[in-house]
């Protein structure tokens, strides 16, 4: 346990040192920033986008957007959470620039297999139903439940990175998870 | 809606992660067995949680660094000129940007007295998307520029705050990308200086 705090703090001052040196210009910097969570973004936008190959557009003009506006991060968050910031309003311009969103390609949809606690065989025809429903959702309820569920964030956490109250949080969040269960209706229980 | 207030619904993400102590994991499952509310939940968490996504491969990890470098200089690059044209251009609006250009940033105090939000009509013929992609770049300064001017945003919508952070900061070409700088210096050629002066130096 103090080992993983020891790595944490490790990586909280390399973040804080190359996040100065990259306010001052140092591109080089900026680059190992890039390394450090060009993954997670490129997850979290795929969550979001529902495409990977948005979603790896999304995360280069993502870091190019935290790059030009890394003067005004204060360091009173992670950059990790200032990033997803930046990257979920990235996300819903392109969604909004479009005039739609673009469709799950529901057959593509599949169950990761592995240790759940939730052991119930999900039959295809209610994961297709589930995931139209997701792909129905309003912005804010998708991203509610993405950071909450997905990233493993506190509400607290998730209405920083939404720009909004917790509360507000809570109620997208739960908005979003009273939608999805109409996937389940009907069925026997 | 059906809310269910124990605690144990809060958990349930991290529930189906197996991320919680083993007394709290025996804590959740119990709460479940007698919790339709929090059932249904954990159903939809489990589906959420188990989409496969797409793997970009290697070659995208690895090249992803050098090609934001490249965008951010390209960037640069373009951003110059558009100062350029800005400085030759001898326009009224030119003027108007150059003036917020040499803005030395937020004054240190809070600004004292009525404030004039007249200025804020001018946000409301701002292209939608651009409102956006303004909001999107301007990361989280909005909450800054309340305590530092002392100012009830409450009463204003976010993309006008936005604006206005933009307006008064006069950085914001440091965060605006090419397209907005160009439809925002259409923006300053419907401004006068006056009213722009009044409501940078009020």
């Amino acid at each position: 346990m103090s080992e993983n705090r020891n790595i944490m703090t490790d990586q909280t001052t390399l973040e804080r040192e190359l996040v100065s040196r990259a306010r001052k210009g140092d591109s080089k910097a900026f680059e190992d920033l890039v390394r450090m969570y060009q993954e997670p973004l490129y997850r979290y936008l795929c969550r979001l986008s529902e495409n990977g190959e948005d979603a790896m557009e999304l995360t280069q003009s993502s870091f190019v957007k935290a790059y030009f506006s890394i003067g005004r991060f204060r360091g009173e968050s992670s950059f990790k959470t200032y990033l997803f910031r930046i990257a979920s309003n990235t996300w819903k311009n392109t969604i909004r620039d479009r005039g739609r969103r673009r469709s799950i390609d529901i057959d593509q949809v599949s169950i990761a297999s592995g240790d759940n606690p939730y052991e119930e065989v999900v039959r295809d025809q209610e994961h297709k139903k589930f995931w139209s429903l997701v792909e129905e959702l309003p912005a804010r309820q998708k991203e509610a439940l993405t950071l909450r569920i997905r990233e493993g964030y506190l509400f607290e956490q998730v209405a920083k990175i939404m720009g909004c109250t917790t509360g507000s949080a809570k109620a997208s969040y739960h908005h979003g998870v009273e939608k999805l269960k109409l996937a389940f209706e009907g069925e026997d229980r | 809606m059906n809310v269910c207030r124990d605690k144990s619904g809060e958990l349930l993400p991290e529930y189906v992660k197996g991320l919680l102590e083993p007394k709290e994991m025996n804590k959740v499952a119990d709460h479940l067995a007698g919790c339709s509310e929090c059932s249904s939940q954990l159903r939809v968490i489990s589906l959420f949680e188990d989409k496969v996504l797409p793997e970009p491969g290697p070659w995208f990890w690895t090249t992803l660094p050098g090609k934001v470098t490249a965008q951010i200089e390209a960037r640069r690059r373009g951003k110059t000129r558009v100062q350029i044209s800005v400085w030759a251009g001898g326009l009224a609006a030119a003027a108007v940007a150059v003036l917020m250009l040499l803005q030395p940033g937020p004054p240190t105090q809070p600004q004292t007295g009525a404030l004039d939000y007249s200025f804020m009509e001018i946000a409301d013929p701002f292209p939608l998307g651009v409102e956006e992609e303004i909001l999107s770049v301007s990361g989280m300064f909005m909450d800054d520029l309340e305590q530092v001017y002392g100012l009830d945003l409450n009463v204003l919508s976010d993309e006008t705050v936005v604006t206005m952070d933009l307006i008064l900061e006069g950085d914001g070409y440091e965060t605006m990308d090419d397209e907005t700088i160009r439809i925002f210096e259409d923006l300053l050629e419907e401004m006068t200086p006056k009213r722009v002066g009044k409501w940078v130096m009020s």
